[in-house]
């Protein structure tokens, strides 16, 4: 990898590190809670894509099958809280 | 050198969609169109970011970012349905400038 696209991947990194930050704002403030499932939502998807921009400057692929565990922990997740919120059982 | 700069280009712009998404996030009215921003953000944002990152990694990272990316685009559907569906049965109030509510109207 050239020396200037890695340092493009180390500001992309943070970029998106930044971007994780904003969501976990919106999980910790709401107002509603479905905002928070679409905060925790967007925060485990830009997590799993931080992670991929991590694995490919380090080109380590160990970090791909953690992105990809987390992608699918982010669709249960969502998936399980929106049903919850819907019959109001848990979380109320 | 070229695929360097096609990836370069590609996660650029995943990351400039993330970004807007993100904002859109706090920017919208109503819960409704927060999903929608907050969709936006896994649909458009992280697929480009994955396939730029697939441009300029090694094989083994390309097939799973690519895999990653085939698996966002199957269940971000489902997860944000699910969303909003939960948001529209616990009758999350609209904007007012939404004009139609057809599900309501169906439901009677």
């Amino acid at each position: 990898m050239s020396p200037w696209l890695s340092t493009f991947l180390w500001v992309m990194f943070w970029a998106v590190a930044a971007q994780v930050s904003a969501c976990a704002v919106v999980i910790a403030v709401g107002p509603r809670k479905l905002d928070r499932v679409v905060g925790n939502d967007l925060t485990l998807v830009l997590v799993a894509v931080d992670l991929a921009i991590f694995s490919a400057l380090h080109g380590a692929s160990f970090y791909m099958d953690t992105a990809l565990l987390i992608a699918i922990i982010s669709y249960l997740v969502t998936v399980v809280l929106s049903r919850q919120i819907e019959s109001g059982e848990v979380l109320r | 050198m070229i695929a360097e700069f096609v990836g370069a280009w590609l996660v650029l712009s995943g990351v400039v969609f993330s970004a807007l998404g993100v904002i859109g996030l706090y920017r919208m009215p109503d819960v409704y169109t927060r999903i929608h921003a907050g969709a936006k953000v896994i649909a458009i944002g992280s697929a480009f970011c994955l396939i730029g990152l697939a441009f300029v990694s090694p094989l083994e990272i390309a097939i799973r970012c690519v895999a990653i990316m085939l698996f966002l685009y199957l269940t971000t559907p489902i997860a944000t349905h699910a969303a909003a569906r939960a948001a529209h049965r616990s009758r999350e109030p609209m904007t007012p400038s939404t004009v139609i509510d057809e599900l309501r109207r169906e439901e009677g």
